[in-house]
């Protein structure tokens, strides 16, 4: 090929090249109705998608419609009549024409106006701004006129055809807030709220002019129903095929709205399945009360509860049936789908894969769902990243919304910090002794202690070994005998309790309650206590101790009270120093004050303290007025009345006596005795019986 | 031959120079073509279910559609006279729905008002031989139409055949009427 007619050739490739690529690239990228559905222009779930932009991503969305705002309508207008200000002003309007991303009003900017209306309804935002455009072309103008009816009725709400507008409606934010209540009232169903349409089938015509005709729309959501409500004619065929533009007959209010919306926001349909992740936080205790945040730290084997939010991004109500029905709705771990999770508890409803199914019965488009469940923590410290989203299992997984536990394990401690500590006479630890106590030798009394828990781990109370039951256990060596020991104490005399509360969790505190009795040898005794998980760990900290100064048990009586009836309900008294008939049947009462140091008892068996009445000069001597109800033979007539009588108190020992049947006088004397301890050394006294 | 090849030389050269100019140029097409190739059918949804389209903000300026559409609006709205219309003395009426609901055992009415009244009197007839069933309710105004405060005519009201429905609406010197009919099937 010669030289000349490669450059020819050449020069004829480059021309086809370059007048193809001219010819081939698209001028302007056009929206697309392929999609367009009359009866479901959007879905539910991004109608009501309050959270689909900040105030802030509202400005700049704002900005980005308008780059440059001709608030002094110098360029010229685009309707003739001269410059915009010239043709505004020919209306009785003037400058400055104030851009929808500068206007504000009571000092709040249109985003702020725009995002606060669209919480308070819960309506989509991006919905408030496609609203503005296609009824005033708020978004879009450069040069919109605030006092014209731009701005007073921005989306065209409350103009009657027959009447001015009404002014109870006006301005950018009562505009905004009556169509965002409407929009609300008509997703919510409310039976106040008559619309031209209903879900199913109806009549839409093409244009206000009836000749214009329609078709039966079945219309399949709330949100397109709303729509309809607002503009109530669908766009007809030469609408539809005229993309942006106009037609014989048209209607052209829906149709901008689904091209402005998905030209500017993306699709109007929502995925059968889809959420978004609203809310996600870590409780320390089943009944949640102490959150541990996001991205919790927990320590090793620590057992924490999980609550997921989620919001129905899709346009199908998920259900919880129970079984695995066809919108049963389940967490399922995810990174990937199924995987086995490192924070598996045994309460997950299958294996370590799904940790928990929806908690309400149903959560239709729009609502939010929770997912309530427990987990643990592994026992190998470090970070565990456990990421987790929605399926309905047998049918599909959802689109997006996955949401991730943060979780940092550390190694587990024990400690505990002594808060309280005290000493009570009485089990119902009404009378207390303080932390050093003075009791009497055997004497048995009530302690409480109080630990805080300073470590990271919930200590619990199984019943069983498990591996954070939390004892009490004698200290000063670990697991030594303890003189104070109860036979009350859980094991031996080494574990005088175990944890009151069913758990407590790291900051909260532990209650140990156990009885415990004085030594026998008088002195005095310090025993100290720590915590301990039996089989795993004893506590670094919080250790505490009891100082005991144990007295010598003093048993003394001072008789107060005593008197003879002639019968047993003791209503007729024969005195002091009765006089019977022989062999006579008569009823006593003694009531002694306990003097000494030591609380007498009534065990039913012979306890250090159970406080008989014996007769006397000598002990034991056999009485002349024994009845056979006395409780030994003819020496212990009486045990005491009352269970227990404590030091300061007063007992009370009655008893049945027969008067001998040789008359004469008979003084018989009577005192206290501990059978198998000790007799008292005071308190004796005497009836003195005379027999006619 | 000398000469020839003196004089063929600075010829060539510039030939060739011409050459490589539209080769560059040839190649620089061919790239830009390919690019927007790329980037249209990347950004060309339309053959895309709308369900599996992500959401997105743009925030580009707007097309010179949207522009052209919106000053249309605009200049309506500006235009839009202050004075109130004379008062229409036909209303446009349209039956928009005459559905029956079983699960709610109604025959459920809807109506269009293509003209936003404030207040009024719908009048529902329904009738079927010699039966007649007359119910009434409020006019409720919308954004830019209004509509009749029902109607929800228990199935218990009525019975299984052809009933043809009467509408009126009366809302001061005002007056709008619709008819149609309905087949009602009670079991």
């Amino acid at each position: 090929m010669s030289l000349k007619k490669l450059f020819g050739l050449i020069a004829l490739i480059a021309f086809f090249s370059v007048v193809s690529t001219v010819i081939l690239q698209p001028t302007t990228a056009k929206a697309s109705l392929a999609n367009w559905e009359a009866g479901r222009i959007i879905d539910d779930g991004i109608f009501v998608n309050n959270n689909s932009m900040s105030a802030a991503q509202i400005q700049d969305f704002l900005n980005s419609k308008v780059p440059v705002c001709d608030t002094q309508g110098r360029q010229t207008s685009e309707f003739g009549g001269g410059t915009r200000a010239q043709w505004a002003a020919a209306r009785g309007y003037s400058p400055p024409f104030t851009c929808l991303k500068d206007f504000s009003e009571n000092g709040k900017s249109s985003a702020q106006i725009i995002y606060d209306l669209s919480q308070e309804f819960s309506i989509n935002p991006q919905v408030l701004i496609v609203l503005l455009q296609k009824e005033q072309s708020l978004i879009t103008d450069t040069w919109p006129i605030p006092g014209s009816s731009q701005y007073r009725t921005a989306t065209g709400y409350g103009c009657p055809d027959t009447a001015a507008c009404d002014s109870q409606y006006f301005g950018l934010t009562n505009q905004l807030r009556w169509s965002a209540r409407m929009f609300r009232s008509i997703m919510n169903a409310s039976p106040s709220w008559y619309t031209p349409y209903v879900l199913g089938a109806n009549y839409i015509r093409y244009n206000p002019d009836a000749s214009c005709g329609g078709t039966t729309v079945n219309i399949q959501n709330r949100s397109t129903q709303a729509l309809y409500n607002y503009t109530p004619y669908q766009p007809n065929p030469g609408a539809l095929s005229s993309g942006w533009g106009t037609s014989h007959c048209g209607a052209y209010g829906n149709r901008n709205f689904y091209l402005y919306f998905t030209d500017w926001f993306g699709t109007t349909k929502t995925p059968a399945f889809s959420s978004q992740p609203t809310f996600q936080q870590l409780y320390s205790d089943s009944s949640k009360s102490i959150p541990l945040g996001w991205n919790a730290s927990l320590a090793a084997g620590q057992t924490a509860y999980a609550t997921v939010v989620m919001k129905n991004t899709g346009n199908t109500t998920w259900t919880r049936s129970g079984a695995p029905g066809v919108s049963d709705t389940r967490l399922a771990t995810y990174g990937p789908w199924g995987r086995s999770s490192a924070i598996c508890e045994t309460s997950w409803i299958i294996s370590c894969t799904r940790p928990a199914e929806l908690k309400e019965s149903s959560v239709a488009p729009g609502q939010s769902g929770t997912f309530e469940f427990a987990i643990r923590a592994p026992l190998n410290p470090g970070e565990y990243n456990e990421s987790f989203a929605l399926i309905v299992d047998g049918r599909t997984t959802f689109n997006g919304g996955a949401m991730t536990f943060s979780i940092k394990v550390n190694p587990v401690t024990f400690s505990a910090q002594p808060t309280w500590q005290q000493v009570y006479t009485d089990s119902s630890k009404n009378t207390a002794l303080g932390w050093n106590a003075d009791l009497a030798a055997g004497q048995t009394a009530y302690a409480t202690v109080v630990m805080k828990n300073t470590g990271n781990t919930t200590w619990t109370k199984s019943g069983a070994f498990g591996l954070t039951d939390t004892r009490l256990v004698t200290y000063g060596p670990w697991g030594k005998k303890s003189v104070v020991c109860d036979p009350g104490w859980i094991i031996d005399c080494t574990r005088p309790a175990e944890l009151k509360e069913s758990s407590v969790a790291p900051g909260q505190s532990g209650t140990f309650e156990f009885p415990i009795r004085a030594p026998l040898n008088p002195g005095k005794y310090s025993e100290s206590f720590g915590l301990v998980v039996d089989g795993r760990t004893t506590f670094t900290s919080g250790v505490m101790t009891f100082n005991f100064n144990v007295s010598p048990v003093t048993f003394s009586a001072q008789p107060t009270w005593q008197q003879v009836y002639t019968d047993s309900s003791k209503n007729t008294a024969l005195g002091w120093n009765a006089t019977l008939s022989p062999n006579q049947k008569a009823y006593a009462e003694v009531v002694m004050k306990n003097t000494g140091n030591t609380t007498w008892t009534k065990s039913g068996a012979f306890t250090v303290s159970d406080t008989r009445l014996a007769t006397y000069g000598p002990w034991g001597r056999s009485s002349a007025i024994c009845e056979t109800s006395w409780i030994i033979s003819c020496t212990r007539p009486a045990e005491l009345k009352e269970s227990s009588v404590a030091p300061g108190q007063s007992g009370t020992f009655e008893f049945e006596i027969k008067a001998p049947q040789s008359p004469g006088t008979y003084t018989e004397p009577f005192g206290l005795v501990i059978d198998g301890r000790t007799v008292f050394n005071n308190g004796t006294m005497a009836f003195k019986i005379t027999v006619n | 031959m000398k000469i020839n090849k003196n004089k063929k030389t600075p010829i060539n050269k510039y030939r060739l120079v011409i050459a490589s100019i539209l080769l560059g140029l040839l190649l620089a097409s061919a790239a830009v073509y390919v690019s927007v190739r790329i980037a249209n059918e990347s950004s060309d949804q339309q053959d895309v279910p709308d369900e599996e389209r992500q959401p997105t903000i743009n925030l580009n300026p707007p097309t010179q559609d949207q522009i052209d559409s919106a000053q249309q609006i605009k200049e309506d709205s500006v235009n839009q006279s202050e004075t109130p219309q004379a008062p229409k003395e036909e209303l446009a009426v349209t039956i928009t729905a005459k559905n029956q609901n079983n699960s709610a055992s109604t025959l459920q009415i809807r109506t269009l008002i293509s003209s936003t009244v404030a207040n009024g009197t719908c009048t529902l007839t329904l009738t079927k031989g010699d039966t007649v069933v007359t119910l009434n309710a409020g006019i409720q105004s919308g954004p830019s139409d209004s509509t009749c405060q029902g109607f929800d005519v228990p199935l218990s009201q009525l019975s299984t055949g052809q009933w043809s429905i009467k509408i009126n609406v009366n809302s001061g010197s005002a007056s709008g009427k619709a008819t149609s009919e309905v087949s009602i099937n009670v079991t």
